[in-house]
């Protein structure tokens, strides 16, 4: 029997997929293939496209440098603003008409940076005070709102992507503004993205939470061992990192494990040298460390193969 | 509503933490500096002053204060420094005008306005001190690419315990303190 509707469809492919064993992987590799095969001969538009878009916007931005001396105020903002509200605008246009939805991407991201460049030019020429910080948060924050509210009405990745980073810059401002000391915001903030990933990651909008699981892991990590650096709770950051390797593969992520077993191996690397180093056992520290380090490549290559199968049977 | 935080638990959580956190902090700071009376020593103090042994130069003797060029014969190519005076009582910064120094030979001039008046002791009569705000903490990767450049903000404050008071004109990283205006 042909489908006749989307849900038929996704029915036929659920039961295929069951009757021969096939994973989601499988399935997304053979419809890149396919996307790929189709696409191959309009690769050489879409790069003088891509070029041709490139020289415009950095046509703008030199033509914009040579006449700021000779611009006012009002030009000023307008210059800037202006056309990061009308890439903003014929991006939501475009995802209305199904032949020009593919250009949203590259028009969010056009106004993404220049939108900010436009509020904070305003600002300049006419708030009074020097608190740049209290600008950002402005800026980011209103342009958070922005991108949330019209991804609430449009649920496209991309406007998910910016929103979320113009979130992050926003809260990450508001907490340094609250107090909050380094180590503390960055464990926080990082928890914070780390979570929004995991979400991101059950939804259609999963292509963006591997960059998002690479940023919150990081900021986490660096901020948890800028914290117990150099005190007799350092080796608690082993517990961190090895905990992370663990949250990798219940999260499916091996974007976290990388991140988690580099983390690992350059903590090692501090350990001995702080507490080995200059010592007659670090010769024997440093090929212990050794054996160590292949002990964790494998424990990681292994725990890579056991996330691939977890996303295969997902 | 319920079932939306029910299903949506990590999310929530993930978007509520920092926000929670910065609630937390904020109240603590609050907290911390209840009953600390505001600053009302008038401050002297300085903007793009480096105190090298060349150039422009300020020296408070018998609490006056004096503004030189020194060490011409070094070529130094230096900017004019500022110099305000903060008035907690209007809670703002005014200018005051430095004279213009002879920089090939090298001069030095009194400045009036301040007459002798000027108290160099690091603590002022009610207590504060002026220094920069370093009070985020040592910065790090999240701090450089999410706390608005925190690890820049280090504008000058007055300073009692935990509470600072914010001065205007010294958000900038060459603020230096010259003294105490005790009239």
């Amino acid at each position: 029997m042909n489908p006749q509707t989307k849900e038929q469809a996704l029915d036929l492919i659920s039961r295929l997929s069951e009757e021969f064993n096939l994973g989601l992987d499988d399935i997304g590799a053979r419809l890149t293939k396919d996307a790929a095969h189709q696409k191959g001969e309009k690769w050489l538009p879409r790069v003088l496209g891509y070029l041709g878009a490139a020289f415009i916007f950095c046509g703008l931005a030199l033509f914009i440098s040579m006449k700021w001396d000779d611009l006012n105020s009002p030009a000023r903002v307008i210059i800037t603003y202006g056309p990061g509200l009308m890439a903003f605008v014929l991006g939501i246009i475009t995802l209305k008409d199904e032949r020009f939805i593919r250009a949203s991407t590259p028009l969010f991201l056009k106004s993404a940076l220049l939108l900010p460049t436009g509020m904070f030019v305003y600002l300049q020429e006419y708030a009074e005070g020097d608190d740049s910080q209290l600008a950002a948060l402005i800026v980011f924050g209103l342009l958070a709102m922005q991108f949330i509210a019209t991804f609430k009405v449009f649920p496209r990745t991309s406007l998910l992507f910016f929103g979320f980073l113009f979130w992050n810059a926003s809260v990450g401002i508001l907490m340094d503004r609250a107090n909050v000391p380094g180590d503390a915001l960055g464990i926080g903030l990082g928890l914070s993205i780390m979570a929004t990933a995991w979400s991101m990651d059950t939804t259609v909008h999963r292509p963006i939470a591997p960059f998002f699981y690479f940023l919150g892991s990081v900021g986490l990590l660096w901020s948890v061992f800028d914290a117990v650096e150099g005190t007799p709770a350092d080796v608690g950051f082993l517990a961190a990192a090895v905990g992370m390797m663990f949250l990798s593969v219940r999260m499916h992520s091996r974007t976290l494990l990388i991140v988690s077993t580099f983390s690992l191996l350059g903590y090692l690397g501090y350990f001995t040298g702080e507490y080995f180093a200059d010592t007659i056992g670090w010769p024997v520290a440093l090929m212990l460390m050794g054996f160590m380090l292949i002990a964790i490549s494998y424990w990681a290559v292994k725990l890579g193969r056991q996330i691939k199968a977890a996303q295969i049977h997902a | 509503m319920k079932h939306f935080f029910k299903e949506n638990f990590v999310l929530v959580a993930g978007i509520t933490l920092p926000l929670a956190l910065a609630l937390v902090f904020f109240i603590a700071t609050r907290v911390s500096v209840m009953g600390v009376e505001k600053p009302t020593t008038a401050v002297i103090f300085t903007t793009g002053y480096y105190q090298r042994t060349a150039g422009y130069n300020f020296q408070v003797e018998n609490g006056q204060l004096t503004f030189s060029y020194s060490n011409p014969a070094q070529d130094y190519n230096q900017e004019k420094p500022r110099l305000f005076i903060y008035e907690p009582d209007k809670d703002a910064s005014r200018e005051i005008e430095l004279p213009s120094l002879d920089t090939k030979e090298g001069s030095s001039a009194i400045i009036e306005e301040t007459g002798q008046n000027i108290d160099t002791k690091e603590q002022s009569p009610d207590g504060f001190t002026f220094e920069a705000a370093y009070s985020s903490g040592r910065s790090n990767i999240m701090t450089d690419i999410f706390g608005g450049g925190s690890r820049y903000r280090d504008n000058c404050v007055l300073r009692k315990g935990g509470y600072r008071h914010d001065v205007p004109q010294a958000r900038d990283y060459s603020c230096r303190f010259i003294g105490w205006y005790t009239e």
